[in-house]
């Protein structure tokens, strides 16, 4: 049987070899009490991502095009360089703080306007930090995006940052903070986060209640004179309209936007902490969330591909983490790793969420489970129907007009070539088993950063048998803008 | 599967399930001059979602709607049954049971929903709601034909086992550990369900340990042969498929199919009337603010009443113009504010609610959001705001259902909640025509202190030396 179809499973394959027209029609009808077979699957059906076109302003702004032929919404994402990596040491959140604030007052319009002008369009606007980058996104009905696209181009350029707004924000990120830091399995993300990378990919994006109660004005306005500029920065609009439509709509959005003078945008790339064991005490958790992390390559790394199927066969409710965790052991509801990657920082996070005198127990399966990824090899089985999961994952999130726009703002902002949508797959499709053993070999081997958030009381004793460097930390004595995670 | 003990409530719960495609867009409308006043804009227009529907001689709905964008097709069967028909003394059942459903039949391996989806790229689920229990494949269109098979054969043919029955049940009580202990605020949405003192909505979905540990394998076998019928149930395909040929596979796996004549049990409990407000005090360990809801009773989703109050929803809680982002965010008394039309197949409930900003009290959350409540009572919406709520809730729409499997979705909940899969055609035209004096007496109709129950939901530290 030929395998021309990547989609077609090894179990379907099988099936497969059996077909055989009429006969396998009678047996595949469903009688109760009565054997029946699951029919075959039929020829498979291409997957076509459309690929942007590409222009640069005079200004430097990069812009890119990305038609979707009946999409009844246009998107844009501007992305630029800096985020959370490029706050200062001691003031994490200043770049989250300030891409909440572009959209609360700019020199033309108020808040309220502003928020009014938006929900008259029936449009969204949302500008987010993350480690790497700022983004603004915003989408509408088509014959709502152009007046869309000018309140965003505002809030992006002149943000007026008024202080009874910037207030407000420090007040609001606060509040968030303490629910993120509120929820085992949020504060272990950040702890992990911090223990992983100790300088400025480790900071905690929104900040920490100190940091953020330090955070100025000035802080906010020279953060964003200094990042939001258009060399180096990316436009990206896609929806049913032409290139040059497009273009033309980001000309008169940002072709008179300019760099503040003096400006500086520089980002130093991640470096890895040494790794530790690390257990915060928060009594009040309702169970004990579990974290085991390495770093992982670039996006633009000669690994990518290799890492991301590595990822696969470890994630998803059939991959190898769950299997162990929950539907062998039954410790947990789910267990699930996730490779977050992009240009300058990369990371493979395992996590699960158990009762806390469960922790000891499914902390050392989850170990061993991800150190054995390099000693037993997936089988081709094993690694294609986790790699076919993974490219099913990655064509739903373009399904929709704005998560097309999102893919391709980051493959560019990462470096990536025009067609890495298309490219990226075929990457993908090339990996082998022995791929993915060379990369959990070379990755899984060194020790791992784990963090448990929980009890306590209930599982430290444990954990320190097979992880004596172990440090106990109280939730209420942590501080994640510290490499050291406390004062 | 990660399978969901209740669905998250959409912002609307049969207006933004809808999928709606906007006709009449030319490139060159896109040139129009930012900052047109608003009175001035087109109204935007929709185009329905066109679907084929009949009925098997078993009675299996069966609904299609073809649509060749992307090249997956998205396969649901919803069953008339939820946490509202779980047994007496066993809350949580019907959710228990949802997960047995992956547990294998005569004919395939348990787990195997998995094989034939993740294995092949797309993906599987479902979620038992209080009215509904769905389950869904979203894979490459050349799979249609297995899933069909697959959602015929559990239909008739599951096989449970104990083991499987013990070690699932211990997932679904790990699930509300997770969901309601672990989550700060999950015990406040199960709160919200003591509003009822007679309709069994009551009980919530998710239910409780003690009652999930009394269930038995005979409550399994005698559950599946009651509710799991091809007349208890409807077939949604929608993507890329020949209908023709996705008809003729429906009748070759599911036509076959025998319908029972045992009569199915249905719900007849009827909530009273409330007179007087009700209150509930909680204390949560673990939430880092408090929190305070005020639920109001509202008539079933197919009320005509429904459109207005999913426009009041959207005028409240939409977008950060929206009177509670601007009264109770806005100006700092809260973090997060919403609303939300928990619109039912039976009487549902109106939702208002919002997590404090450190310093401040249930009371003063309650305090605001009461007033945010009085003013839409008394005081007539502006013919501004008013088109500005109509308008987010039809782009909401548009935004919503880009994907096969919300369109699926929409498509599946309306049939099964609403007894008609064309209520999503109709809820943007409702929208348009929705009035001020719509909103104005809706509001005064349910929005009354007398209808509402308020949830104070207290921090441990707030409420130290006054918990109860």
């Amino acid at each position: 049987m030929k395998r021309v179809n990547v989609l077609v499973s090894t179990a379907s394959a099988v099936v497969v070899l059996f077909a055989g027209g009429i006969a396998l029609a009678q047996e595949s009808q469903i009688v109760p009490g009565a054997k029946s077979t699951p029919p075959p699957p039929g020829p498979q059906r291409p997957v076509q991502y459309p690929a942007p076109v590409a222009t640069t302003l005079p200004n430097g702004l990069r812009v890119l095009a990305v038609r979707v032929p009946g999409s009844a919404l246009v998107a844009a994402d501007l992305a630029v360089p800096g985020g959370a990596a490029a706050d200062p040491d001691a003031m994490p959140g200043v770049a989250s703080l300030t891409a909440s604030l572009l959209t609360r007052g700019t020199s033309k319009r108020s808040a309220k306007d502003i928020a009014s002008t938006l929900d008259t369009l029936g449009a969204t606007l949302i500008a987010a930090a993350t480690t790497e980058r700022s983004d603004v996104t915003t989408d509408a009905v088509a014959a709502r995006f152009a007046a869309a696209l000018a309140i965003f181009a505002e809030a992006v350029r002149e943000p007026a940052f008024p202080a009874d707004e910037v207030t407000l924000a420090k007040q609001r990120a606060t509040s968030n903070v303490a629910l993120q830091s509120g929820s085992p399995a949020g504060l272990a993300a950040l702890v992990a986060q911090r223990a992983l990378f100790g300088g400025a990919f480790g900071r905690p994006v929104s900040g920490t209640a100190r940091s953020i109660a330090a955070i100025d004005r000035d802080a906010v306005v020279a953060y964003h004179r200094a990042h939001y500029r258009p060399d180096g920065a990316i436009l990206t609009i896609g929806g049913d309209l032409a290139p040059a439509d497009a273009f033309a709509l980001a000309q008169t959005a940002f072709g008179s936007w300019s760099a503040a003078p003096g400006a500086d945008a520089t980002v130093a790339p991640a470096a890895a902490a040494t790794p530790r064991t690390v257990v915060v005490d928060q009594p009040t958790a309702g169970r004990t969330a579990i974290v085991v992390a390495h770093t992982g390559p670039l996006r633009g790394a000669s690994d990518w591909a290799a890492a991301s199927v590595a990822n696969a066969v470890l994630s998803g409710y059939s991959g190898r983490l769950n299997e162990e965790i929950r539907v062998k052991r039954g410790l947990s509801y789910g267990a699930n790793s996730s490779y977050q990657t992009g240009r300058y920082a990369g990371s493979i996070v395992a996590s699960t969420l158990v009762e806390h005198a469960k922790a000891a127990d499914a902390l050392d399966v989850m170990l061993s489970t991800v150190a054995s990824l390099g000693a037993s090899p997936a089988s081709a089985d094993e690694l294609g129907t986790r790699r076919t999961s993974l490219l099913g994952g990655i064509a739903s999130s373009v399904e929709t007009t704005s998560g097309l726009v999102r893919a391709i703002s980051a493959n560019a902002f990462n470096g990536l070539p025009l067609d890495a949508l298309t490219s990226s797959n075929a990457a993908l499709n090339a990996v082998d088993p022995a791929g993915v053993s060379r990369f959990a070999a070379a990755s899984f081997a060194s020790a791992p950063t784990i963090v448990l958030v929980g009890d306590a009381s209930k599982f430290v004793d444990a954990v320190r048998k097979a992880h004596p460097g172990v440090v106990v930390v109280k939730a209420a004595d942590l501080d994640l803008a510290s490499a050291t995670l406390t004062r | 599967m990660l399978c969901e003990g209740s669905i998250p409530r959409a912002a609307h719960q049969f207006g933004m399930q809808v999928f709606l495609r906007v006709l009449g867009f030319a490139a060159c409308a896109l040139l129009v001059v930012p900052g047109a006043s608003s009175a001035q804009q087109a109204p935007i227009s929709v185009a329905p979602i066109a679907f084929t529907q009949r009925t098997l001689a078993n009675g299996l709905r069966v609904v299609i709607a073809e649509d060749h964008r992307t090249p997956t097709v998205a396969i649901d069967v919803g069953y008339d049954v939820g946490g509202k028909s779980d047994p007496a003394g066993r809350s949580g059942f019907a959710h228990l049971f949802e997960h047995l459903m992956f547990k294998g039949t005569a004919n395939v391996k348990p787990e195997s929903m998995d094989r034939f989806t993740e294995d092949v790229g797309g993906y599987n689920n479902a979620y038992t709601a209080q009215d509904i229990t769905n389950y869904y494949e979203i894979v490459p269109s050349n799979h249609l034909e297995r899933l069909l098979w697959a959602e015929a054969d559990r239909m008739v043919n599951l096989t449970v086992d104990q083991p499987n029955f013990v070690t699932e049940r211990k997932v679904v009580i790990g699930e509300y550990d997770q969901r309601i202990l672990s989550s700060p605020y999950g015990m406040l949405f199960e709160l919200v369900n003591r509003a009822y003192t007679t309709h069994p909505y009551r009980f919530g979905v998710i239910g409780n340990p003690d009652e999930l540990n009394a269930a038995s394998l005979a409550n399994v076998i005698a559950f599946h042969s009651t509710f799991y019928r091809p007349d208890n149930a409807t077939l949604v395909l929608v993507g890329d498929l020949d209908p023709a040929q996705a008809n003729a596979w429906v009748d070759k796996y599911f036509g076959p199919l025998k319908k029972p004549s045992a009569a199915i049990p249905r719900v007849t409990a009827v909530e009273p009337v409330q007179t007087k407000q009700r209150r509930i005090a909680y204390t949560s360990k673990s939430a880092p603010l408090p929190a305070t809801l005020i639920a109001y009773h509202i008539p079933a989703e197919r009320s005509a009443d429904t459109p207005a109050l999913n426009v009041l929803e959207t005028l409240l809680g939409s977008g950060p113009s929206s009177r509670l982002r601007v009264a109770l965010v806005d100006t700092g008394i809260a973090s997060q504010a919403a609303a939300n039309a928990d619109t039912r197949q039976q009487a549902g409930l109106f939702d208002v609610f919002a997590i404090a900003n450190a310093g401040k009290s249930t009371g003063d959350l309650e305090a605001a959001l009461a007033q945010q409540i009085a003013r839409v009572r008394d005081e007539p919406v502006p013919a501004a705001e008013l088109e500005k709520a109509k308008t987010q809730a039809i782009a909401t729409l548009v935004r919503s259902l880009q994907t096969h499997d919300n369109v699926a979705q929409a498509l599946v909940r309306a049939a099964v909640l609403d007894g008609d899969p064309g209520l999503v055609n109709r809820a943007a035209p409702e929208y348009a025509r929705v009035t001020a004096a719509d909103v104005e007496r809706v509001a005064r109709k349910y929005l009354t202190v007398a209808n509402s129950t308020v949830v104070a939901y207290q921090t441990a530290a707030q409420s130290t030396g006054a918990a109860k």
